[in-house]
């Protein structure tokens, strides 16, 4: 076989398969089913360790709703929602009635 | 090589399965011939590389820059899947039997056709210089597009082919 030849039959090559196509296709399309699967694990484990964390901090949520403050807590509070109600000038003239002003003469 | 439009290449990286069929029927029988050639005959090799060529093709779509043409961008992965693969098969060949030698011994006094001459010629030479000799000599490509592919200086690769060309015309006249 002379050089010519060799090139020529070179060039040819044998009918390409048809079924490459559908196993292109169908590698394509698992890889994506697992891809679409990971990411739905990966939302369903995100929303796991959301629901636990909320079941697990519940306690401590009741413990805080059901907390009472101390009375002197309870006093300032008290002052404060008079001082916003105008109410705070009445206990200081209260106060000062008390006061017997001929102590400082 | 004719190029494929634009436009289809942007929508098979958008993920139009149409738009990808054609692109597959445009550029798979290039990727085919070469591929083949590659393996040197061996036709179920050929076909693995081909699928995966086109897997890969369908997965970098998106990262394709048009600053070379979409059949070096092709070849590129060609390349690179062929050498991968044909590596990896050789490594496992060289732990059993060497098929591609099994396959071709037979006796010596049969008469060999043109195309079993070819595939026999083939066989004596690495993947690389199969995929230098069919993209240079039969889908003519440039040595500009060819360093594009492999990675290789222009002038190495002239200087490879030359004496891919000189081997062969000797392995010719032994034959």
């Amino acid at each position: 076989m002379n050089e010519k030849e060799f090139y020529k039959e070179l060039a040819h090559a044998p009918e390409m398969p048809d079924d490459v196509f559908p196993a292109v296709e169908k590698q394509i399309t698992r890889r994506k089913r697992l891809i679409r699967g990971i990411y739905g694990l990966a939302a369903c484990l995100i929303l796991a360790i959301g629901i636990g964390v909320y079941q697990v901090d519940s306690p401590n949520r009741n413990v805080q709703a059901q907390a009472k403050p101390s009375e002197q807590v309870l006093d300032e509070i008290e002052y404060i929602e008079d001082y916003f109600a105008g109410e705070d000038m009445e206990r200081e003239m209260a106060l000062y009635t008390l006061v017997d002003v001929r102590l400082y003469e | 090589m004719n190029e494929i439009d634009e436009l289809t290449i942007k929508s098979a990286g958008r993920g139009d399965a149409g738009a990808f069929k054609r692109l597959y029927d445009h550029y798979a029988p290039y990727a085919w011939a070469v591929i083949h050639k590659t393996t040197a005959g061996n036709e179920s090799a050929a076909r693995e590389i081909l699928q995966d060529v086109f897997v890969r093709v369908y997965r970098s779509l998106k990262h394709y820059k048009s600053n070379s043409s979409f059949s070096t961008w092709l070849y590129r992965i060609a390349y690179n899947t062929s050498m991968s693969h044909l590596s990896r098969e050789a490594k496992a060949r060289s732990r059993s039997v060497p098929l591609e030698k099994a396959e071709l011994a037979g006796d010596p006094n049969d008469r060999l056709d043109a195309r079993d001459t070819v595939r026999k010629v083939l066989a004596q030479l690495t993947p690389a210089e199969r995929f230098l000799l069919v993209s240079r000599e039969i889908d003519e490509l440039s040595f500009e597009e060819l360093a594009e592919i492999t990675g290789r200086k222009q002038g190495a690769l002239r200087t490879t082919v030359s004496r891919l060309k000189s081997k062969l015309r000797e392995m010719l006249e032994n034959e």
